[in-house]
């Protein structure tokens, strides 16, 4: 577009004008009005103004003519006489027609910018208000820059109402969450955002150590879960391995028996040739045979059998005041105390739902009955246990203890 | 001499500063930007923000 102010126009053989003719402007003015009678060509000027800045002839158009190149050109002229040249300071441009009634501008990259308002559009324009006004004057007014940077504003907008509509679908998802927890949580009393809002505005810091318990408990859950295969499997083989406990505690309690039918004679010889050798200590040959191959040390020997068969000997050991009473059975168990007889029972029932622990408890009543822990040295007294019967602790390992 | 764009955005601004959307020192700048199509999105923004900013303070 040519900024130049136009000098003149010159207009040959279009609409009225049947002979050249040129409008010189005045220089230095931004206004020019051009006034008249009828018929003497102002509207030919405005006609020669829009060929040459649109290429068309606004004056002929909406008034059912058909197709308007056929009148552009003056009486006795054809439309390749027409010519239209506006002239500015720096350069001249010239529009013609062509045959076909295409309108060509010369040079081109000069073709001024022109806006025609006629009666119609005027009356128009002043009946406009508000923003159809603005689009009806637009055109005039270069605004451009603004309606760039309008044009990032509502960009704006828009975003921010799409983040918007986000972060509201996000707010009531998690408002809908809260609820839930809320009613998961047994619906206690109060506001559940306003008690969400607290519990956000704590330390996060305050619950790491209950996390950490929490971690602590699921992991120990999670070991125990594992072992308690293993437990089954160690609980049925000490079944099995106190049925066998059993059954060689009967067989030895019934060959003790046997050996103690015979012991006691046995025990009355060795006690009687204990006492023989007591009177004469210095005995250098067997009384019997008259041997003296064996004779060094035969009372060691004597009493050193005599120990041997003592537990075979139906002598009954010494009490020491302590026995076991049975208490309750619970669940297949049988539980003892060692008491004094004066002793008042202070029982305790067995939880039917801790096996371990009466596995446990068992062990110790088998430590117990160990030899190195009776008195009378013998693990039958195990078969006396189950029975009901008396039991002899020692005096130093005395406590509860259960057996099945 | 003014041209439509700085005028009309000289009102705009104006008005913005008056309704406390943009404080006054953010005016001056974005009058110009406005006006030859540079402000963008995150101009308008960061605009809005500090005016609120300043609202929000009083």
């Amino acid at each position: 577009m040519n900024s130049s102010s136009p000098t003149k126009i010159t207009i040959d053989s279009l609409r009225g004008a049947t002979n050249p003719f040129t409008v010189n402007f005045e220089k230095g003015k931004k206004l020019t009005v051009i006034y008249g009678e009828n018929g003497t060509g102002k509207s030919t000027i405005c006609d020669g103004l829009e060929l040459i800045g649109n290429g068309k002839i606004g004056s002929l158009e909406n008034r059912g003519l058909g197709k308007l190149n056929r009148y552009w050109h003056s009486l006795g002229k054809s439309a390749s006489d027409v010519s239209v040249t506006l002239e500015t300071a720096t350069v001249a441009c010239r529009a013609t027609v062509g045959k076909n009634g295409e309108v060509s501008t010369n040079p081109p990259d000069h073709c001024p910018r022109v806006e025609i308002l006629r009666r119609m559009q005027i009356l128009s324009l002043v009946a406009t208000t508000g923003a159809e006004l603005y689009s009806a004057i637009k055109r005039f007014i270069d605004v451009s820059g603004i309606e760039a940077s309008e044009d990032a504003l509502r960009g704006l907008i828009k975003d921010m109402t799409g983040s918007l509509d986000t972060v509201a679908t996000s707010v009531q998802s998690n408002r809908k969450a809260i609820e839930n927890f809320w009613q998961e949580a047994g619906q206690q009393q109060g506001d559940p955002i306003a008690r969400a809002r607290a519990e956000s505005a704590r330390d996060p810091h305050e619950f790491e150590a209950d996390i950490n318990a929490l971690d602590e408990i699921r992991m120990a859950y999670e070991r125990m879960n594992g072992c308690l295969g293993d437990l089954t499997t160690a609980n049925a083989q000490l079944e099995v391995i106190l049925d066998e406990l059993d059954d060689a505690l009967t067989t030895l309690e019934e060959q003790r028996s046997k050996i103690s039918a015979n012991a006691t004679e046995f025990v009355a010889l060795l006690e009687s040739a204990k006492a023989y050798l007591k009177n004469d200590p210095s005995l250098s040959a067997c009384p019997l045979c008259e041997s003296t191959e064996n004779a060094t040390g035969l009372a060691n020997r004597i009493d050193q059998r005599l120990s041997d068969f003592m537990p075979f000997s139906r002598r009954k050991p010494k009490e020491r005041g302590w026995r076991a009473t049975r208490i309750a059975p619970t669940n297949g168990w049988r539980t003892f105390i060692p008491v004094r007889p004066s002793t008042r029972l202070n029982s305790r029932p067995v939880d039917q739902n801790t096996n371990g622990r009466l596995i446990w408890i068992c062990r110790r009543a088998l430590r117990l009955c160990s030899p190195s822990s009776w008195r009378i040295g013998l693990a039958p007294q195990l078969t006396c246990l189950r029975a009901g019967s008396k039991c002899w602790p020692n005096s130093r390992t005395r406590s509860n203890f259960w057996v099945r | 001499m003014e041209s439509p764009s700085q005028a009309l955005a000289r009102k705009i601004v104006e008005k913005l500063v008056a309704d406390g959307l943009m404080t006054p020192d953010d005016a001056k700048k974005l009058e110009s930007k406005g006006a030859d199509g540079k402000l963008r999105a995150e101009d308008w923004r960061l605009a809005v923000e500090k005016a609120m900013e300043l609202e929000a303070k009083r």
